[in-house]
Order: C-alpha cells, then sequence, then structure tokens
C-alpha cells in the first residue's frame, strides 16, 4: 500500500536483550488498530548499538525517525500524534 | 508470568556494561565509573529520590555480578578491589540471591489502608468484624492501627463502599513459601532455610532490589585464559533468540567457549531412567513418583517437606547427566550450564561436574558487550545433540510427555502436571505427596510455562514458545 508508514523494529542483539520482541507481540494489534495504514516489520541490528549505550536499546524507526527506549506506549504515542487521535 | 519491567532493562544494561569491561579486556577500573556512568549528574533517567541514592544502588548490583553479596560489602573497598579479589579467588555459596538494601523501597508491612471513597457510615463493618481491634473513628473516616493489623483482610471484604484497599508487598505476594520477611527498618530479608530459589521474588520487585549473584566474571576470566570452557545449553535455549538454534551455538562459540553441547542429550537420559523408575515405582508405594529435573521444586521438598523425599525421583536432571559425559571426554574442560533458571545455581553445587551456571540475560549481555550478531552468524552444530522430546523439557507437560513416550502403551500412566509453584498450587503437590489424588506421576515445574518462562529468559515465554515450537 502507498502511504503506508513503515515501523521497523530491531532485533539485533542488544534491541533483543533490552526487549524489542515485546512490540512485536503486538504487531497485529497495532496494525488494525490503524487500519492497516501502518506496517511494522523485525529487521536484523540497526547498528545503533554501537553509537548510544545499551540503556538507550530498543531501537525502532518510524519512517525516517529513530525512537530509542522504544515500548509499546511510545509506539502507540507517536502514532496516534500523526493520526491526531485523541484518548 | 514472566514480564518486562523497566527495572529489569536497568539490570541488563548494567550487565551489558560490565561484560564490555571484562570481555574486552578493559582496566577493572573502570568498574568503579560505573555507578556515576549509568546515573550522571542531572540525570534525567533517575528514578529514584536522586542520584546519589541511584548510584549506590548501582554499586550493590555492580558487586552483586562479581558475587558479592550486599551483606558482604565493605564500603571503603573499591568495586575493582572486590573484582580482583573475586576473580582470584570465586566464591560461590548456596545464598545465591541478595537484597540490595538501599534499592529496597521498605513497603509497608501492613498491607491495608482505608481511602477517601470511606464515608464514615453508621453500619461501620469494618470496625465491628475487626478481629484485632485496629479500626477506628476519626473526624468520621475509619483509621487502621499499622500496629495492631494483622494483614487479615476481613474489613476489605466488609466494606460496602468498597473504599479498603489492598497493597501487597510485591515480593512477599509472589514467594510461594513466604521465605521474605521484614527487619525493623522495613527491609526485605531472605531467609534461606526456606528459600526454594525460584526466582520469582527478583522480577517482582519494582525497585530492582532482589539480585542474584552472578558467575559471568568468572567465565570471562576462564575465556580471558584461553582455557577450554564448554556451554551445556538448557532445552529452553531455542526460544531465546529470534533466530534458528544452528545460529545460537555459532554465537556461544564466537563468544569463546569451545564447545557447546545441548543439555537436551542428557535429557533423553533422564526421560529413560525416569520411565523405568515409574514402571518399578507405581508397582510398590503409593503416592507415585514425581520429577525432579526441576531445581527449584526439589529445592521446596528438601527444606518444606523432607519426609516426602523418597517420591521425588531419584534419576538425575539432564544437566548432570550431560555434564557427566562432557567430563567423561574431557575431565580437565570447564562446564558451564546455560540456563534460565536461579536454583539451577544451587543444584550445580551438588554436581561435581557442573562448574559454573550462566544465565540467558548474563549470555545475552555477553553477546551484546561483545556485538554479535546472530542473525549474519554461520549455522553451527552441538556437539551433543538432544532430540524433540529431550527438548520439550523446557515446556510444560514436557516431562511428563517424555517418560509417557518410554513406557508401554498399556500401563495406565496418568500424570498430575504442575505448571507453577505458588501459593495455589502448593496444596496440590501437598495433597498428591499425601496419596489423595487419582494420578500416578507428577510433574513439577517451578515456573508458569517450564523453563521458557524462567526468571532469567529474555524472551517473553509467548514469543518464545513460537521459537522454541520451530526448533523442535
Amino acid at each position: 500500500m502507498e502511504n503506508q508508514i513503515r515501523i521497523t523494529v530491531c532485533c539485533g542483539t542488544t534491541c533483543h536483550l533490552m526487549g524489542s520482541s515485546e512490540i512485536l507481540i503486538y504487531k497485529k494489534e497495532i496494525e488494525q488498530r490503524y487500519d492497516n495504514k501502518v506496517v511494522i516489520y523485525g529487521s536484523p541490528c540497526l547498528g545503533n548499538c554501537k553509537e548510544y549505550a545499551a540503556a538507550s536499546a530498543p531501537f525502532i524507526m518510524i519512517g525516517d525517525e529513530l525512537i530509542c527506549q522504544a515500548n509499546v506506549d511510545k509506539v502507540i504515542a507517536y502514532l496516534n500524534n500523526i493520526f491526531e487521535i485523541k484518548e | 508470568m514472566f514480564q518486562i519491567n523497566n527495572a529489569i532493562l536497568l539490570r541488563r544494561d548494567l550487565k551489558v556494561r560490565i561484560a564490555n569491561i571484562l570481555l574486552n579486556n578493559r582496566d577493572l577500573i573502570e568498574l568503579n565509573k560505573l555507578p556515576v556512568m549509568m546515573t550522571p549528574k542531572g540525570s534525567q533517567s533517575s528514578i529514584r529520590c536522586c542520584v546519589y541514592k541511584e548510584r549506590a544502588v548501582t554499586r550493590s548490583a555492580a558487586l552483586a555480578c562479581f558475587g558479592v553479596g550486599y551483606d558482604e560489602d565493605d564500603e571503603l573497598k573499591s568495586i575493582k578491589e572486590f573484582a580482583e579479589e573475586r576473580l582470584t579467588s570465586p566464591k560461590i555459596n548456596q545464598e545465591i540471591l541478595t537484597v540490595l538494601n538501599e534499592g529496597c523501597s521498605a513497603c509497608s508491612k501492613n498491607s491495608y489502608f482505608v481511602t477517601n471513597a470511606c464515608r464514615g457510615c453508621v453500619a461501620r463493618p469494618c470496625m465491628m468484624n475487626c478481629p484485632a481491634k485496629a479500626i477506628s473513628f476519626k473526624h468520621g473516616h475509619a483509621e487502621i492501627d499499622p500496629d495492631l493489623c494483622k494483614n487479615c483482610g476481613k474489613c476489605l471484604n466488609a466494606c460496602p463502599y468498597h473504599a479498603i484497599t489492598y497493597v501487597p508487598v510485591p515480593c512477599q505476594e509472589v514467594c510461594p513459601v513466604d521465605a521474605i520477611s521484614k527487619d525493623e527498618s522495613g527491609i526485605a530479608k531472605i531467609d534461606f532455610s526456606k528459600c526454594i530459589l525460584c526466582g520469582k521474588c527478583m522480577n517482582a520487585c519494582p525497585f530492582g532490589a532482589i539480585f542474584e549473584k552472578s558467575q559471568m566474571p568468572f567465565v570471562i576470566n576462564h575465556f580471558n585464559k584461553q582455557q577450554k570452557v564448554v556451554a551445556m545449553i538448557a532445552p529452553a535455549m531455542a526460544g531465546q533468540f529470534p533466530v534458528e538454534y544452528s545460529k545460537i551455538i555459532a554465537g556461544l562459540l564466537r563468544l569463546g567457549f569451545s564447545d557447546v553441547v545441548e543439555v537436551a542429550f542428557g535429557a533423553i537420559k533422564t526421560g529413560k531412567k525416569e520411565s523405568e523408575e515409574w514402571l518399578e515405582f507405581s508397582q510398590e508405594r503409593t503416592p507415585a513418583l514425581t520429577s525432579s529435573c526441576c531445581p527449584a521444586y526439589v529445592n521446596y521438598i528438601d527444606k518444606h517437606l523432607a519426609d516426602k523425599r523418597e517420591f521425588v525421583s531419584s534419576t538425575l536432571s539432564p544437566m548432570k547427566y550431560t555434564s557427566q559425559e562432557v567430563k567423561r571426554s574431557d575431565p580437565e574442560a570447564i562446564t558451564v550450564f546455560i540456563g534460565p533458571c536461579i536454583a539451577k545455581k544451587s543444584e550445580a553445587l551438588t554436581d561435581p561436574n557442573t562448574d559454573y551456571v550462566l544465565s540467558f540475560e548474563e549470555v545475552g549481555a555477553m553477546m551484546a558487550a561483545k556485538d554479535i550478531q546472530l542473525q549474519a552468524m554461520e549455522p553451527e552444530q552441538a556437539s551433543l545433540k538432544g532430540d524433540s522430546p529431550g527438548r520439550n523439557f523446557a515446556v510444560s507437560q514436557g516431562v511428563a510427555q517424555a517418560i509417557q513416550l518410554n513406557i508401554p502403551a498399556e500401563e495406565d500412566f496418568k500424570a498430575e502436571i504442575i505448571n507453577g509453584i505458588d501459593k495455589k498450587s502448593i496444596p496440590r503437590i501437598k495433597a498428591f505427596l499425601a496419596g489423595k489424588l487419582a494420578s500416578n506421576f507428577m510433574e513439577v515445574m517451578a515456573c508458569e510455562g517450564g523453563c521458557i518462562a524462567g526468571p532469567n529468559s529474555i524472551t517473553n515465554p509467548k514469543i518464545g514458545l513460537i521459537f522454541h515450537n520451530k526448533s523442535l
């Protein structure tokens, strides 16, 4: 689909250790929540762990923006902001 | 069930940093800098009252990573001095968990509180029904006297407005055997004559104040000395990383292990022997046999129901059969069990063939510190392999299924499955051991879901199970 927002979840060793798989558990729920206007991918190491401390992991990319210490709440907050959904 | 939280992530971050210093042979003086590095001045990430408290907790936690308990801490000695001391002479004992006193928030020992929803009604059933006479009314509002309250909870059930709330002490609430008490100042204390080392308190404490004493630095020390170190990976390993099993093995070899063997190899033997034992046992004695591969369960029997010891299978655990085999082929090899389990550390102390125990969390931290990307690994094979029933020892019901496979179909094998030792399942364990249940075998796993949901697993058990099933 065009204009889909692409969310890339890093599944490298550091991000996995710091809980990135927790986001992938809710892949379907998040995608459906925004009428499949977003799509979530798992990816091999994005390389951010070399630049930042492990405490900043897990890293995800929403579009071309890097999010540190990512979790489901942060993803939802970010997407709500884009789609102007108030909760 | 095991769930991730911020306190767990802080613990993992610390372990990555320590592994980084040790694996890359950096100056140990950097250990002394860790508390400040993790919480620099003006730090926004400080969750506790101030950066100084946060740093004090980090220091105690870092010491625990070198096997130093809080009670052994000498504040005049630096982390580096402790590390050097322990690296030359590792000290490993049965007191595997330690409470970091600065971290413990000393949760109120009273669990019941009156909220503003109290209307000071005429009926006052809370006051009327309190057996300890702890409730009085002041300014038309119920008040509980903390010195008199016995935490019975009758007031909570009696209040028609649901105005009384229950606030548990998380570590005490999850402890299945009431091994945690509080000292005069409210700090949690673990009674090791009761503790079965299930590890539930460690992840339940919202302040991350309960730490396990790590053996990670000692293993890294052997790597650095170029010694032969053999990784014995628990059957639950397959679910821990989002890659194929063979790539995890490759990652361990890259980390510095000379060889990788599957503990599922020993599980095959455990399954066979335990089924033979069951056939003999079920003819003669009631109640019947129970499994023995979960060390937290064995600790439970030893410490709480010692008179029922004869009903616990005398078959060795998969770890012991595996370590026997490794030491038989090379007595010089240093054996390291890698699993999700804290209680395994106590079992290893009784096994002359297992030298160290590492957790999945520590191995994950070491891989992160050495920047090992598992996706990019070339697949490798374990030198001792398990089969599907052996690997299934990691999942609830797996042990019972493995035994059933080994016994003749005409035998009437009825298994009682204890999926997680907690306050609810303990009466069932007792009922079975008293011969009150119709089943003739009991499989006990202390963690709900099996080892894949162990206290030191790094993948959510739901995802872990998917990866685990793929590896079968």
